[in-house]
């Protein structure tokens, strides 16, 4: 049943604090270029660069308020590590998915 | 305190550099290990906060780096990683950091790590403060060892408990004081006595040093002054003498208005001394024996404004300076002995 949740186009509410609100935008766009350079680096099958980005977002998403990013991402780096595509290819899916449906609030 | 940053992830940089301004901690940001290793050096960072990962230089390697450099200065580190291996951590507080925390971190847990490391630098300033004052007042302590014991005494002093006295062969004394001392000073204000004691010792003092001699000590208007014990020299009679001719031309040099010019007598005599430390409450270097005797009294029995020397002594200084006989002398303790007058040093030839 998760899996369905996935395509889902409900909206995942993340609650951020407020002082960092003009960080936001900037942080969100970074990821959206990450998504691309992960494609592109799947592509490539450049298990190195997936690993390396993706251990830098498991640490950086949490500390914004979005765990998601940083769970996601951990999973990421053990698949790059693993060099399983399919895997990575799931993660890909997942994270694509969060942020798109994300709406931050500001508390 | 600023703190130095350095995080190559820009998003991971803006967060902590976010956290730790709402804190009010002042921050300054490097994007790899390499800048921040700069920016260490010119600047007074105390804490440093550090990812693993970076180009240029890793977290690892700047904070080996620091450890090295920092030579008695405390730096507290912190790793701030996404690293969250057991071995990653030891590995990193064996490279030198205080202080290890995982990312994804809990904002409040990485100020209370800062906050944390921030009371042991000041802990660490206070004690620095605390060895800073204690050096000064040894210095101070060792200095004032210095005014009261020569050197080496002062050395042997501080490092043992024991009997201090040692045994001279050859060595010279002198002894001075101010003719008809007590009835000029009854004429004069106390201050002005001690004034004038003063002035005129701290000049012979001068003149102890520059001779390399030893001054032992003052009693009332008499000074007391030898050669050849600590240092040991053939040449102690000469520069006794030399102390002695000096000392004369100071005393017609002082300006001091009394009905009758002020006039030393001094004393001089050659041969062994027994030296030591004696007393418990204000402890004094001293010497003892029948050299220091003879001295004693062939100043007391010396003429006013003249240098008289023993038998002993003018066999050491006839070669090199100018002696008078002036007789025999009875001296108690070494009985009759031919006693000179030193009026000055050879030409040299």
């Amino acid at each position: 049943m998760k899996k369905q949740s996935e395509h889902s186009t409900e909206k995942i509410i993340i609650k951020v604090d407020e002082d960092l609100e003009d960080l936001i935008p900037g942080f969100l766009e970074r990821r959206q270029q990450d998504l691309i350079t992960l494609r592109e680096a799947l592509k490539q099958k450049d298990f190195a660069q997936i690993r390396e980005l993706a251990h830098t977002l498991k640490g950086v998403g949490g500390g914004y308020g979005f765990d998601a990013i940083s769970s996601i991402s951990e999973q990421l780096q053990q698949a790059a590590e693993q060099q399983s595509e399919s895997e990575i290819e799931q993660k890909l899916i997942e994270l694509t998915d969060y942020l798109r449906r994300i709406e931050v609030v500001f508390v | 305190m600023r703190i130095l940053i350095a995080e190559d992830d820009l998003d991971s940089r803006l967060l902590l550099q976010r956290t730790l301004e709402n804190a009010d901690l002042e921050v300054s940001c490097a994007e790899n290990g390499r800048q921040a290793w700069e920016m260490f050096q010119q600047g007074d960072f105390r804490l440093v906060l550090t990812d693993w990962q970076m180009p240029e230089m890793g977290g690892l390697e700047l904070i080996e780096r620091i450890c090295a450099s920092a030579k008695g200065r405390y730096v507290y580190m912190i790793l701030v990683t996404a690293r969250d291996a057991k071995a990653d951590l030891v590995k990193a507080m064996d490279a030198g950091a205080n202080d290890y925390v995982t990312k994804p971190y809990d904002k409040n847990e990485l100020l209370a790590r800062v906050r944390s490391g921030m009371r042991i630098i000041e802990l660490e300033q206070r004690l620095q403060e605390k060895n800073r004052l204690l050096l000064a007042e040894q210095k101070n302590s060792e200095k004032l060892l210095l005014s009261i014991f020569p050197k080496q005494i002062a050395e042997r002093l501080k490092h043992a408990s024991g009997v201090i006295a040692d045994n001279f062969t050859e060595a010279s004394v002198l002894f001075a004081d101010i003719n008809n001392f007590a009835t000029l000073a009854a004429q004069k204000q106390p201050i002005e006595v001690v004034e004038l004691l003063n002035q005129l010792f701290c000049r012979f003092d001068r003149l102890a040093d520059r001779f390399g001699l030893e001054k032992i000590k003052t009693i009332g208007d008499s000074y007391m002054v030898a050669g050849g014990l600590l240092e040991q020299r053939q040449d102690h009679a000469a520069a006794v003498a030399r102390m002695a001719l000096a000392m004369q031309q100071e005393m017609i040099n002082l300006d001091w208005p009394t009905r009758e010019p002020l006039q030393l007598r001094i004393g001089i005599d050659s041969g062994p001394v027994i030296a030591g430390v004696i007393g418990s409450a204000r402890l004094a270097y001293d010497l003892w024996g029948e050299t220091v005797q003879n001295a004693e009294q062939l100043k007391n029995f010396g003429l006013p404004g003249s240098i008289q020397t023993s038998a002993a002594s003018y066999e050491l200084l006839r070669e090199t300076f100018v002696l008078e006989e002036r007789g025999e002398f009875y001296l108690p303790g070494s009985g009759e002995m031919t006693t000179y007058l030193l009026t000055g040093a050879q030409e040299p030839a």
